[in-house]
């Protein structure tokens, strides 16, 4: 996590790609979340009761939330 | 093909499956209008009848819990939903809030309506930025809907639905300890009695309940009590979301009735990652005592779980093959117990400590063999001696490990290290393997 927002899935060459862009000053976006990652200050204050209307960027779900549902819908 | 039902996760696969929208294109909402003909202890009779049982880990029937509210007595009521899922293994509270909020709210205003409250409360972790603007969003659009707020779809109910960013720490998913960091203080576990029902959130009678558990009683309400009770099993009904992770091909979410077995659901989730072997696992959690493969078939449900001597838990299914070493596995989930263990009962505070620096010596073959008396010792000295059942959670691991995997520390203390490459447990590393 990053702020508080989700990078699923990460290994030891991912975490060190993302430390390094975000110094760089250009992180890749959450996986799950805003389309551009959000600074610590912006998001403390999401998390103090300030919307700031981004809740409908991102994905709904992560592929393993919905894996149950593909395979009962009979997916792979 | 398979025992799988989605319910809860029938409307994940679509994109905009948190809106208002997308909630209301497949009957959402519709709950809250039946629900709101009915009288309030009517929809608590029909939950009492579904057998709903708590979701959040003790799996207490939530009809029961609303019925303890005493009605009449002139005092504000509370509704308070946990959603500070903060269990290691744990991850089914988030993502549903994450694909489908609404699902939560329509619960909500049920529930209050049975129980007669007019506020109601949503404890959500707060290191969940998304999830936790997600939920923001979702309140104020059904705020603008006129499904919270005065006079609730022009029946005559109000409910003022406040969100609550906690600061993340594991003992506040405690309900008592919730109630304190709710009311603004630290997060400590209260006595009992009084139980929250009598004297819950400032000392009014309050209900305490899980995400699932809350979001599970509006399909009840749609689909009738028949429909509930014909899944899961004799005294557990109903579905539920089980999470794997860990050792598998394709961890995830599987919602499915109650009673499944992790064979089946290991069957599903394409089985412990390819080459490798079961070797231990948590049916709920890492406070449920762990299982070996020997429990493969045991059902999934709250009385088949006891039976085998451990807890359902919160479903989370964390499975560990033949590459992990038990006793570092163990460690790692007694440092998460000293560090959350909030101080406020000495049994736990110190207990837990100790069990760390036993375990460290242990896990590196320091130590010797008393040392694995000395921690059972510790670990009767403070299960049920404390207020809240973190100390219970410290011990389970560590007794049930002892129990199946005694040989194994052992052979840390003849090797004089750990036997294990903990690289080879390691999701991305496959050289190295002993």
């Amino acid at each position: 996590m990053v702020n508080w927002e989700f990078y699923d899935n990460q290994t030891v060459q991912s975490v060190k790609d993302l430390v390094d862009s975000a110094r760089a000053g250009n992180p890749p976006a959450p996986t799950r979340g805003p389309k551009t990652l959000r600074t610590w200050k912006q998001n403390s204050a999401v998390l103090a009761g300030i919307s700031d209307g981004l809740a409908n960027e991102g994905v709904q779900a992560g592929d393993a939330t919905l894996l149950g549902l593909k395979k009962a819908k009979g997916g792979a | 093909m398979s025992k799988l039902t989605p319910v809860l996760s029938a409307h994940w696969d679509e994109p905009d499956s948190f809106t208002i929208a997308g909630y209301k294109r497949h009957g959402g909402y519709g709950a809250v209008t039946k629900a709101l003909e009915m009288k309030p202890d009517e929809i608590i009779q029909l939950v009492k009848d579904s057998g709903l049982r708590g979701r959040g880990g003790a799996g207490f029937p939530t009809g029961n819990k609303w019925g303890f509210i005493p009605q009449g007595d002139n005092k504000e009521h509370y509704f308070v939903v946990n959603a500070d899922e903060s269990e290691p293994g744990t991850c089914k509270d988030t993502p549903l809030l994450m694909a489908n909020p609404h699902v939560l709210i329509e619960g909500v205003i049920i529930g209050s309506y049975a129980i007669r409250a007019n506020y109601a409360f949503i404890y959500i972790r707060g290191e969940v930025t998304h999830v936790v603007r997600r939920v923001q969003q979702a309140i104020e659009d059904a705020y603008a809907a006129g499904l919270l707020g005065k006079n609730i779809l022009g029946k005559g109910f109000d409910l003022e639905l406040v969100l609550h960013v906690g600061a993340g720490a594991y003992i506040c998913g405690e309900e008592t300890a919730l109630l304190d960091s709710l009311e603004g203080f630290r997060g400590q576990p209260r006595l009992r009695p009084p139980f929250p029902a009598i004297a819950g959130l400032y000392a009014k009678p309050t209900v305490v309940n899980n995400v699932e558990s809350v979001a599970s009683v509006p399909a009840i309400i749609n689909n009738g009590v028949a429909w509930f009770t014909g899944l899961g099993t004799e005294k557990s009904k109903g579905f539920t979301l089980y999470s794997l992770s860990g050792h598998v091909n394709h961890p995830g979410q599987f919602e499915a009735p109650l009673g499944i077995t992790l064979r089946e659901l290991l069957e599903i989730a394409g089985g412990v990652r390819d080459g490798h072997k079961l070797k231990f696992w948590t049916p709920g959690g890492s406070s449920t005592p762990i299982f070996t493969d020997a429990h493969l078939d045991t059902p999934l449900d709250y009385e088949g779980v006891a039976a085998a001597g451990s807890m359902l838990g919160t479903k989370a299914l964390q499975i560990f093959d033949e590459t992990t070493c038990v006793v570092r596995a163990v460690l790692r989930w007694t440092e998460f117990y000293k560090h959350e263990s909030c101080g406020k009962c000495t049994p736990c505070r110190e207990g837990t400590w100790w069990m760390v620096q036993v375990l460290r010596d242990l896990d590196a073959g320091k130590g010797s063999e008393a040392d694995l008396d000395k921690l059972l010792d510790l670990c009767d000295n403070i299960m049920g001696r404390s207020f809240c059942a973190l100390a219970d959670g410290a011990a389970s691991p560590i007794i049930s490990s002892l129990k199946y995997f005694r040989q194994e520390y052992l052979d840390h203390l003849s090797a004089g290290e750990c036997p294990f490459d903990p690289m080879a447990a390691t999701l991305f590393e496959t050289t190295g393997v002993k």
